[in-house]
Order: C-alpha cells, then structure tokens, then sequence
C-alpha cells in the first residue's frame, strides 16, 4: 500500500537521474539531500550522430555530462585537419574549465552515436552555491581538483625527460 | 545579407507584427506564462523532493484554486456591501466636498496661480446646482462603468486560470523542445540567453512582488488603525499600483487622500493619511528595494517613461503592469546579445587569467 503511494507520488526519472549522476566525479560528493536542486540546474539535450556540439574557437559556457553515446573531442592540427584527442562514454563529462571563464573551446566535439547530454550552464552553478552551497562547493572542490592536477601534469611534461611523470591519458577541453 | 541570414530575421520580424496585431488575443497567454513562471518555484519546492510534476502541479494549483476562491469570496462580499455603502454614503460625500470646497474657495483665490486662471470662478460654478446634478448623475453611472469592466474581466478569470494549469505542466517541456529545436552547436547561446532571463527576470518579478505585499500590507494597517473608510480596497491598491513605476505611488497616494478628504472633510485628515503613505514609501524605498530589488534589471528612468507610455498605448491598465517586465526582458536580451558578441569576437579580456598565467606555481 505505502510502496503504491510512493510510486504514485515519486517521480521513477529522480532516482535513475540520481544513480547516474552519482557516478559523475564531478558530483560524488553532492549531498543526497541536494540532489534535487542540482537536477533544477541542469538542462538536457539529445544530440544525433554526427551533431556538433562546440567547435574549437567557440565560447563555452557550459559543462557537458555524457548520460548515454558516444562523444568525440578533437583538435585542428593544420589547414582541414583535425587529430582525435579522446572519444568519451557515459559518465564523462568535458568543458569544465568554462564554468570558470569565458575564452574559447580548445577543441572541437562531435556525437558519434546518439547521446544525451546534461549541460551546467555557468549562472547555474552560480545559483546553486547560492541556494544548494553544499552542492556547488563540493562542484567546484571536484574543479579546483581537476584544475591542480592537470596544472601539475602540464608542467611536469613542460620537464627534462627524467624528472617528468606519466603522460595524461586525455588533454583537457575548456 | 545572405539569403540564409535573412530568412530567419525577416520569420521574426512577420511573427513581431502578427503578434503586434493579436496582442489582444495573445494577452492572456502572456499572462497565464508569467502567471506559471511566478508559480513555478512552488512546483519547484516538490520536485527537488522528488515529486512527478503532474503531482506537483496539481497540489499547486489545487491549493491556489481553493486560496483564489476563498479570496474572491471574501472580496465579492465585501465589495457588494460596499457597494450599497457607496450608494447611500456618497451622496454625503459629495455634499461634504462641496462644503469644503465652499470654505476654502476664497483661500484658493488668494493664491497668485488660481487668481490668474480664475480657478474660483470655475469652481463656484461647478459647485452651483448644475456641478451638483453632474456630480450625481456620475454617481448613477458608476454601476454601468464597473459593468463594461468586469464582464472582460469575469472572461479573464475563466481563461487564464485554465491557460496556467497547462503552461505550469509543460513548462519545462516547451524548454526541453525548444533545446532539441536548436541546432546543436547554438545550444549553449540558447542556454546562455534562457538562463541570463531566468536569473534576472526572476529576481526582478519576485522582488516587485515581496515590495508589493510589504506596501499592501503595511497600507492596511496604517489606514485600518487611522480608520480609514475602504482600507481593504485601497490596501490592495497600494499594492497593485506599487508594481507600476512613477504612475503607481501617485495614484496610491491619491487614492487614500481623496478618501480621506471625502470621508472627515479636513484638509488634516488628508495629510494625515500621505504622511502614512510618505512613511511606507520612505521604509520601501529605502530599507526593502536595497534588499529585494539588488539584483535586478535597472531601466534609465527615461527609458521607463517610453517604456510605461509604449505599455499604456499597447495594453491600457494591464500594458502598464506589464510594461516594465517587458522592457527588463528586451535588456537582457541586448545585454546577453552584447555579451555574446563580444566574447565571441574576442574584444574581452580575461584579466585576471592573465595576472595569474604570471605567478608561478608552487
């Protein structure tokens, strides 16, 4: 009886957005409770293969979260052509260095199957440390994280090759 | 131009002109959209607690039907009563201005400004037996003047409640399909502009409302503890006119001054009242807008002129409401625009990315 009530009432799309975001990095450390105010934060879009979703040189002003698909990101390396940086699966997210300013994309990306996407526009995350702080501290904890460690790796590759650390399995796109 | 370019601006300048044309039947949509845009943070409230929205929604907008309802009966009492209170008290009203009219009549004349324009003389007459036949016959059409505003307004309250149910239960949707509508490398722009709208219209739309339940409020107990004829009417009043800029405090203040001016006759009683109206606008001005109304759009004040006139002119009482939301909304739609441009075209700087490419890290 309580069970039908609550089915009744409960929206089945809450809990499957929740699992799924939950395994993002980005917000592992959401509070449960928070979880709600982040989905108000969020927009959807289904993108077609061979959709462009930025182009390198655009102005990003989002974060994009892969649910399902497959997304490329790709780099201009010379007059019409372009190399695969990395091909991205459910759960990985790109563009987050956009949450912080407005420059241009470093690379291009692509849906090569059909994918849907959660975008976090960057007034967004600014309500949300307003309205959810929890939340948007524990976003933008997980982005000074990301940002140190790939600052770090830059420079290590900017080394002799002795003193340099293992080479990132994927560059960064802002 | 290319053709490519030129074909979407010239969809969008034929859709402004039929809208233009329509806007008496596309009116109560506005109106229904910004009445679900408003509700939608209560929609909200059950959703981030997991709640399906069509659940949502109907909590809502049953609670409201019910809120609207009771509201309404209240005031439909009230205003009946008042109504043949009007009927039996204006007469005396109108013999009560006359008589301080008459009174005062000769300090009026004293003043240089009337004396030239020989305002005694216009009164005197006004207040001679045919002002006082016109005065009554104004009276008697009061019931037919209310009439040719309340049936538009009966057909108002029928339609735009039934148009707010659907537009707060597919309100997300339309956004969701708008996004899949665009193509997608345009995406984030339409973000960037839905959101920016969001962010200031929101904050505008509800601060304009906290300011006009605190001005409501506040006016009725100030004129209910003065004892003030009508306080409920002129309370709601306050309220509503708060909304409209410049025009609104006006038209609030006379309101009560003239009643008070009906009602005890003294030129005391008047200025009794706009000190009360003065001290709420004083505590608006200065203690609540600095803290409801800090983030929002701010207009030039000659731009809320053109704008309230250009409101006037489109939509009469309601134009004028809607006037200044409208403007708010074409700002940041320049102001979003603007920006696009300018980051897209690289004429900004990122300063502090510079300033910081400089220290080293450690």
């Amino acid at each position: 009886m309580f069970n039908r009530l609550k089915s009744y009432w409960l929206d089945p799309e809450f809990n499957r957005k929740k699992q799924f975001l939950k395994q993002v990095p980005f917000f592992r450390n959401v509070p449960r409770r928070e979880f709600g105010r982040l989905f108000q934060a969020l927009a959807q879009r289904n993108y077609q293969a061979g959709d462009v979703l930025f182009k390198e040189g655009d102005v990003g002003r989002a974060l994009f979260i892969l649910e399902w698909g497959q997304i490329e990101i790709a780099r201009r390396i010379g007059p019409g052509k372009t190399q695969r940086i990395a091909v991205l699966g459910p759960g990985d997210y790109f563009g987050e260095v956009s949450l912080l300013d407005d420059q241009p994309r470093t690379a291009s990306a692509t849906a090569l199957t059909p994918s849907r996407v959660y975008l976090l526009y960057k007034t967004e995350l600014g309500t949300l440390l307003e309205g959810a702080p929890h939340a948007g501290a524990a976003i933008m904890a997980h982005l000074a994280e990301v940002l140190a460690a790939r600052l770090r790796s830059s420079m290590n590759r900017n080394r002799p090759a002795a003193a340099a650390g293992p080479e990132p399995l994927m560059e960064e796109v802002s | 131009m290319s053709s490519q370019k030129a074909i979407p601006l010239l969809l969008l300048a034929a859709l402004t002109y039929l809208l233009f044309q329509l806007h008496a039947v596309v009116f109560p949509f506005i109106l229904a959209a910004a009445i679900a845009y408003l509700l939608n943070p209560l929609v909200a409230f059950f959703e981030i607690r997991g709640i399906q929205r069509r659940r949502a929604v109907l909590i809502v907008y049953l609670a409201l039907i019910c809120l609207f309802v009771g509201l309404a009966y209240i005031g439909f009492s009230a205003a009946l009563q008042s109504t043949a209170n009007i009927g039996a008290e204006l007469p005396v009203y109108v013999k009560q201005a006359r008589a301080f009219l008459s009174r005062n009549i000769d300090v009026l004349e004293r003043m240089p400004l009337f004396s030239r324009l020989e305002a005694g003389v216009w009164l005197r007459e006004r207040l001679g037996q045919e002002g006082h036949a016109w005065m009554l016959s104004f009276v008697e059409k009061i019931p037919s003047l209310l009439g040719v505003h309340v049936v538009p307004l009966l057909e108002m309250t029928l339609l735009v409640p039934f148009l707010v149910f659907f537009f707060m239960l597919d309100g997300p949707a339309f956004l969701e399909e708008l996004l899949d509508f665009v193509p997608a490398r345009y995406v984030e722009m339409t973000l960037n502009i839905l959101v920016e709208i969001n962010f200031s219209l929101g904050n505008y739309l509800r601060g304009i409302l906290l300011q006009a339940f605190f001005m409501g409020l506040a006016a009725g107990i100030g004129y209910g503890v003065m004892g003030l004829n009508y306080t409920v009417y002129i309370a709601c009043w306050v309220a509503l006119s708060s909304m409209i800029p410049l025009l609104g405090p006006i038209s609030a203040a006379l309101a009560g001054g003239v009643v008070a001016l009906f009602q005890w006759g003294s030129v005391t009683a008047l200025l009794k009242v706009l000190v009360v109206y003065g001290m709420i606008r004083f505590v608006d001005e200065w203690v609540l807008q600095p803290l409801v109304l800090r983030r929002a759009v701010h207009i030039h004040p000659l731009m809320l002129v053109f704008t309230l006139m250009a409101g006037a002119y489109l939509g009469g009482f309601w134009g004028l409401l809607f006037a200044v939301p409208a403007a708010c909304m074409i700002k940041v739609l320049f102001s979003v625009g603007w920006q696009w441009y300018r980051t897209e075209y690289g004429a900004r700087s990122f300063n502090v990315s510079a300033e910081a490419a400089q220290v080293p890290v450690v």
